[in-house]
């Protein structure tokens, strides 16, 4: 026995009373720890897919669409752009490097984006069983993607059309897997990867139901001249050659041409700013349930100081010091705000798993992480603090009771 | 062993006592005893330490307790005296047994075998594990002596042990607390207004 376990057994003695202190510490602290890691998580996710993306250029529109369809493949693309017009602008000095991106198709809803092959390499994609695309419906399938579909190599994917489970099926449009992808952690988990050749065959073959596969003869109502020029793209990804050009590049494109250029980091943060101010009242709140818990927890430690004025005066008589008393008061004060942002941290962690999970069905993204963000201590530090806090006036009065009084009152 | 030199108390709301000298030899039990309001419980807390005198002097086992800090005091009372009260107090959130640990714990002993000992004796050893209101009122009070004996005093203080109790149950408590005194070689001071407890002591002082 010791005035450790004196504390605990405190605690457990009041079950009721503890337990509301405790309940709103737990969601005061969750709520906190839950709103900084889906922060952080979303945040990281978000920079994590944005890596090597300086500019995105595709139909006009919205700038955040097109960010969130191209860079995320979470959104509609704004429309497709002409591949010759993309082609002029990678062809501009300013440009470092470009990816062009089509989509048209998805299996099962998950996206089929025809895409050169750089674009696996920006997000450091590696083949973990099986090989590259070389012919055309040739894919690659992201790690996600055959995790939950469980898609083996060489099967056949039959895709519909559009971006959405539901649209019409090609009865032409049949995909085989020649490879796998390991987990990258970044979109293409989500995606499956096919040479851009693949996406235009199956809409050609769409429009022009009897036309050759490789032939584009392409006899259009409108174009007849040009060979090419009636091929589409949805985005191009863009990296600059010098960081400077950021500045002055997407507004050339968005003046004098008709398509739209988007700066993905720009966008993302405008994007933070608008759910920022949501996150923050709802903080607002949760500080508010914190320090309602730490009243809680006063009162708590008050009555029951009231209540056990004989046990203290006994235990005085004992012999024990004044210091140990409060110690004791403080303990108990301790035990339960430190208790309380431990599982306020658990059911955090429950949060973020739970609002994964939704993610996941409606995005096909999910977010995990178990470590403990530096806020976080910081809350510790609080809990402690409120503790303390909380304890110290019932604490000195321990400190300055009467034994004698309290004894001849009996 | 204990002996009171002018012993005088006076509370802030002018309540003033002024005590008989007492001087009590080694292996002697003493019963105080004095109707209501002439002070039993100050001069108890007084000789417990709870409570400082204002002038006169008390020497426990040659020690001068009015020259002593209050810390002092703490740490006096916990090796020397063991008090039973009037109505028993326990730690509620405790078993009887881990009332006994933690008095233990608070003299910086360790000693399960001597609580063993003593709830065989007050023959409440089977409650040992039960909380303390679950007991009978009975049990209590045989609890709170063996809280007052567990750390091995040289005196124990009983204030109005009795004072709630039958004829029979009356003879009874006053025997155990004599045997355990004897028992475990500690001397008994018995301050109440119960003058059934005369015949049961020796030495009497009347407030």
């Amino acid at each position: 026995m010791n005035i450790f376990k004196l504390s605990i057994k405190n605690i457990f003695n009041k079950p009721l009373s503890s337990s509301i202190s405790l309940a709103l510490l737990i969601l005061g602290v969750g709520i906190i720890s839950l709103l900084l890691q889906l922060n952080t998580l979303i945040k990281d996710q978000m920079d994590n897919n944005l890596r090597g993306i300086d500019m995105v250029v595709g139909a006009k529109g919205s700038p955040l669409q097109l960010i969130l369809s191209s860079v995320y493949h979470i959104d509609s693309p704004t429309g497709n752009i002409s591949f010759q017009e993309a082609e002029n602008i990678s062809k501009n000095r300013m440009v470092g490097s470009s990816i062009k991106i089509l989509y048209g198709d998805n299996y099962k809803g998950y996206r089929i984006v025809g895409a050169e092959k750089k674009f696996i390499d920006l997000y450091k994609g590696v083949i973990k069983e099986g090989k590259d695309w070389e012919k055309p419906y040739e894919v690659l399938v992201g790690s996600k993607v055959y995790e939950k579909l469980k898609i083996n190599l060489g099967d056949e994917l039959v895709s519909s059309h559009g971006l959405r489970e539901t649209g019409q099926s090609h009865d032409e449009g049949t995909f085989k897997v020649v490879g796998l992808l390991k987990p990258s952690n970044s979109v293409i988990d989500q995606l499956i990867i096919t040479s851009p050749q693949s996406v235009w065959n199956i809409h050609d073959d769409n429009d022009h139901y009897n036309e050759d596969e490789h032939e584009h003869e392409d006899e259009h109502e409108h174009e007849h001249e040009h060979e090419h020029d009636d091929r589409e793209i949805t985005a191009m990804l863009i990296k600059f050659k010098s960081p400077m050009n950021i500045i002055q590049f997407p507004r050339q494109i968005n003046e004098n041409t008709n398509l739209q250029a988007a700066v993905p980091s720009y966008e993302i943060s405008r994007l933070f700013k608008l759910f920022g101010f949501g996150i923050e009242t709802l903080s607002y709140l949760a500080y508010l349930i914190i320090i309602v818990s730490g009243f809680s927890l006063f009162i708590n430690l008050f009555n029951s100081m009231r209540e056990r004025k004989y046990e203290m005066a006994l235990i005085r008589t004992l012999g024990a010091s004044r210091l140990q008393l409060s110690t004791m008061i403080i303990f108990e004060s301790l035990v339960l705000t430190i208790s309380g942002f431990v599982l306020g941290l658990l059911f955090s962690r429950f949060g973020v798993m739970f609002v994964s999970s939704l993610m996941e069905e409606s995005l096909n993204y999910n977010l995990n992480s178990f470590k403990i963000l530096n806020d976080e201590f910081w809350l510790l530090g609080l809990s402690i603090l409120i503790g303390i806090v909380s304890s110290l006036i019932p604490a000195i009065q321990v400190y300055k009771m009467n034994i004698s009084k309290i004894l001849a009152d009996a | 062993m204990l002996k009171t030199k002018e012993l005088e108390f006076n509370y802030e709301n002018q309540m003033f006592f002024k005590f008989q000298n007492i001087d009590l030899k080694s292996n002697e039990n003493l019963l105080i005893i004095g109707d209501s309001g002439v002070g039993k419980t100050t001069l108890m807390h007084l000789l417990a330490g709870l409570l400082k005198s204002n002038s006169g002097s008390i020497k426990l086992f040659d020690k001068e307790l009015n020259l002593m800090s209050p810390s002092q005091l703490d740490s006096f009372r916990k090796n020397n005296i063991g008090i039973v009260f009037q109505r028993p107090h326990f730690v509620n959130s405790l078993t009887v047994k881990e009332n006994l640990q933690l008095a233990q714990y608070i003299a910086n002993k360790k000693d399960n075998n001597r609580i063993e000992d003593i709830l065989k004796n007050l023959n409440i050893f089977n409650k040992s594990n039960k909380k303390t209101n679950q007991l009978s009122q009975g049990e209590k009070q045989r609890a709170s002596i063996a809280l007052a004996i567990v750390n091995s005093p040289k005196l124990i203080l009983a204030d109005e042990p009795t004072s709630s109790l039958d004829d029979n149950n009356c003879a009874k408590v006053i025997e155990l607390l004599k045997k355990q005194a004897t028992d475990f070689g500690a001397q008994l001071i018995v301050i109440t207004h119960d003058s059934r407890l005369k015949k049961h002591f020796k030495n009497t002082i009347e407030l």
